[in-house]
């Protein structure tokens, strides 16, 4: 129950609630009206008793005498369905019912529900100074109405249930609704959007308070997400000069002529390790500018074919004498994008391709038509990716489990490429990783 | 030439008066944009070389006063922010040349060379000439005597490097850095793969090799006589 939708528990409460009141309201209207009928019962007893007193005590112009039993034609035809017992003074039984076939219905004065032959009857005791009454009534009749009520109400119960179980359920729909709209706002607010908030209710209520709420912490979010991405972009920024007057003073120590070979040598790796954090440092901000989609894209529409081979011109180059290089190229697949931008996918993709295939194997590029996609894939053949690679290869700063430290590359290059190719709204995935071949294919819209 | 560097990086700033000292020029340097500005108004330097996070004035509006007093030096402008928006901020707002943080200074000291020597802006649309070969770059067309060598997009790219300053030696790395801009793992093995290639598709039977290599720095394009 506690699973169910908040519109269905207000309906099923409702519902029940309504139920158990009809149910207490019902069972008190019943003893209620219970009550009233017995008294009319024993009203109507009571005028009985007192029409035979009277009849005793004026029989045809004289009272009966009290010590003679009486003839059933004494007792009057109406109460000839009742049960009656007529006493003495000296308790002597002067009538007795042949319906009551001998059973005794004497007591003390008032009235009583007993059982007459296996039937509930109410029964009055009457005393008068010569003669005491005792009358009985069935009360068949009353329990019959006393059922066809509680049949009634009954039936109407599961009727009266329903409705307010539809009326709970619309209520609780109507009270729902704003949680709803709230909800589908909430869940369209993402990275892209994050300093769009939620717009107020009108009423100052508790949805109000949650939109409050919830705005406030979309504005904490979109702060922090803020201050980490501009983080990011600054901390690569504050690097740059830093960097530059490191590559100046080394460059000018190179070209000043006052180092041995050997000194020489060991400032050209310097500068190698400066160019290499500047590669890096570039990375992370172009990756801080994908995660706060402040990218810029110059966009222009190119034929993908001319990029591919120049990228089919460095995979050679870096394939020479090494690895064998296929391609199929198709051109005429135009796609609108940054070309700066997908000359870094691409050369991630030789790049990689070059450097993870075995010695003697083989790299195939091919861009063609797919559907309304241009797909640019390099696949090249080697061991299989393990199965917790294939999606890890392409987070941030991590390369395939089995890569040693040895390699080159710090582990940005697909996480880069794909950050670049959805920015361009397309993709990047490993599409074949067989043991075979593995395969990156980046997919990107055709221009119309 | 007279050149002027703005720079409040007093290392970086150093070291470029120092490269530039190195071929020829007459440098001086400023730290400040008001300072840099005045030393400008003053002076009417042939080239400034200008960063763009400066104290009390930033770069650009160093440079957009300086158009408004109509001073027509060169401007190279350098900044870390190598984005797309300050390349054309800058260009548009009258720099001549452009060079991102952290750079080369081999790249600095050629677009320098460039500026001077042209008396212009570094012109992607030109025709470059060397000897015998006519490099229509737009049209990415090499050719000898109207007769076409077909050459790969890298080929070609190398080959231009050259074209632009025939005479001058580039390393390996510089080549590299050049050509694939970004990090990369094209090691110097690769610039000589295409110098190989290179070489075999311009050769001419009893002539000296058009790209030679300067033993222990890189190469060169031989200067037409």
């Amino acid at each position: 129950m506690k699973r169910w939708p908040l519109k269905i528990k207000v309906g099923v409460y409702s519902a029940a609630l309504t139920l158990l009141t009809l149910l207490v309201g019902s069972s008190a209207l019943m003893g209620f009206i219970r009550l009233r009928l017995l008294n009319e019962v024993d009203s109507e007893l009571r005028e009985n008793a007192a029409e035979l007193v009277r009849d005793l005590v004026n029989f045809r112009g004289a009272p009966v005498n009290p010590r003679h039993a009486l003839s059933e034609k004494f007792v009057p035809v109406d109460l000839r369905d009742h049960y009656l017992m007529i006493l003495g003074p000296e308790e002597q039984v002067l009538f007795h019912s042949p319906n009551l076939k001998g059973q005794d219905i004497s007591g003390s004065p008032g009235f009583r529900t007993i059982d007459v032959r296996g039937q509930a009857c109410r029964a009055g005791s009457f005393r008068e100074p010569s003669y005491s009454i005792h009358v009985a009534v069935s009360l068949a009749e009353m329990e019959f109405f006393m059922r066809d009520v509680m049949v009634g109400l009954l039936t109407t119960l599961p009727l009266v249930g329903l409705m307010v179980f539809a009326g709970g359920l619309w209520m609780g729909k109507k009270a729902v609704s704003p949680v709803s709209a709230l909800t589908a706002a909430a869940e369209s607010i993402s990275v892209e959007n994050l300093t769009e908030r939620l717009p107020m209710p009108e009423a100052e209520d508790e949805i109000a308070r949650l939109t409050v709420v919830l705005n406030d912490a979309f504005a904490r979010l979109s702060a922090s997400y803020e201050a980490a991405t501009r983080f990011s972009a600054d901390a690569s920024h504050q690097l740059k000069t830093p960097v530059a007057v490191l590559r100046a003073g080394l460059e000018s120590l190179r070209d000043g002529g006052h180092l041995d070979g050997a000194g020489r040598l060991e400032v050209e790796t310097l500068l190698k390790q400066v160019r290499r954090l500047t590669g890096l440092i570039q990375d992370l901000l172009l990756l801080a500018r994908t995660d706060a989609r402040r990218l810029r894209l110059e966009s222009q529409p190119f034929d993908l074919s001319e990029l591919a081979v120049s990228a089919l011109d460095d995979l050679e180059t870096l394939a020479y004498g090494r690895l064998h290089v296929e391609h199929e190229i198709e051109t005429g697949l135009t796609v609108c994008a940054d070309r700066r931008h997908l000359a870094i996918i691409v050369q991630n993709l030789v790049e990689n391709a070059a450097k993870y295939t075995p010695e003697g194997g083989q790299v195939r590029l091919t861009v063609k038509r797919e559907g309304n996609q241009a797909r640019f894939s390099v696949a090249n053949t080697g061991p299989a990716l393990p199965e917790e690679d294939r999606v890890g290869i392409f987070e941030r700063f991590r390369r395939g489990s089995k890569v040693g430290e040895n390699q080159s590359g710090h582990g940005l290059g697909l996480n880069i490429a794909l950050a670049l190719a959805m920015a361009h709204g397309g993709d990047l995935a490993l599409v074949r990783s067989d043991g075979e071949w593995n395969e990156f294919a980046l997919t990107l819209p055709l221009v119309a | 030439m007279r050149i002027l560097v703005i720079e409040d990086e007093p290392d970086l700033a150093r070291h470029i008066a120092a490269a530039l000292t190195r071929q020829g020029h007459t440098t001086a340097v400023r730290k400040d944009g008001l300072e840099g500005l005045n030393a400008a108004l003053d002076t009417r330097p042939d080239l400034i070389v200008l960063d763009v996070n400066l104290p009390s004035l930033d770069g650009f509006s160093v440079l957009s006063r300086l158009r408004r007093q109509h001073v027509d030096s060169r401007v190279i402008i350098l900044t870390a922010r190598g984005d797309v928006e300050s390349r054309v901020k800058g260009l548009t707002s009258g720099a001549d040349d452009y060079l991102a943080k952290p750079f080369s200074m081999d790249e600095l000291v050629a677009r320098v060379q460039v500026l001077g020597r042209r008396g212009g802006t570094l012109n992607e649309t030109d025709i470059l000439e060397a000897g015998d070969l006519v490099m229509d770059v737009p049209h990415r067309k090499l050719t000898r005597h109207g007769e076409k060598i077909e050459l790969s997009p890298r080929e070609f790219e190398v080959l231009q490097i050259f074209m632009r300053e025939p005479g001058r030696t580039f390393t390996r790395d510089e080549i590299c850095e050049r050509i694939w801009q970004r990090e990369h793992q094209y090691d110097t093995r690769t610039v000589e793969i295409f110098i190989m290639r290179l070489r075999k598709k311009l050769e001419v039977d009893g002539r000296p090799a058009l790209i030679q290599t300067v033993r222990g720095v890189g190469y060169q394009l031989i200067k037409p006589e």
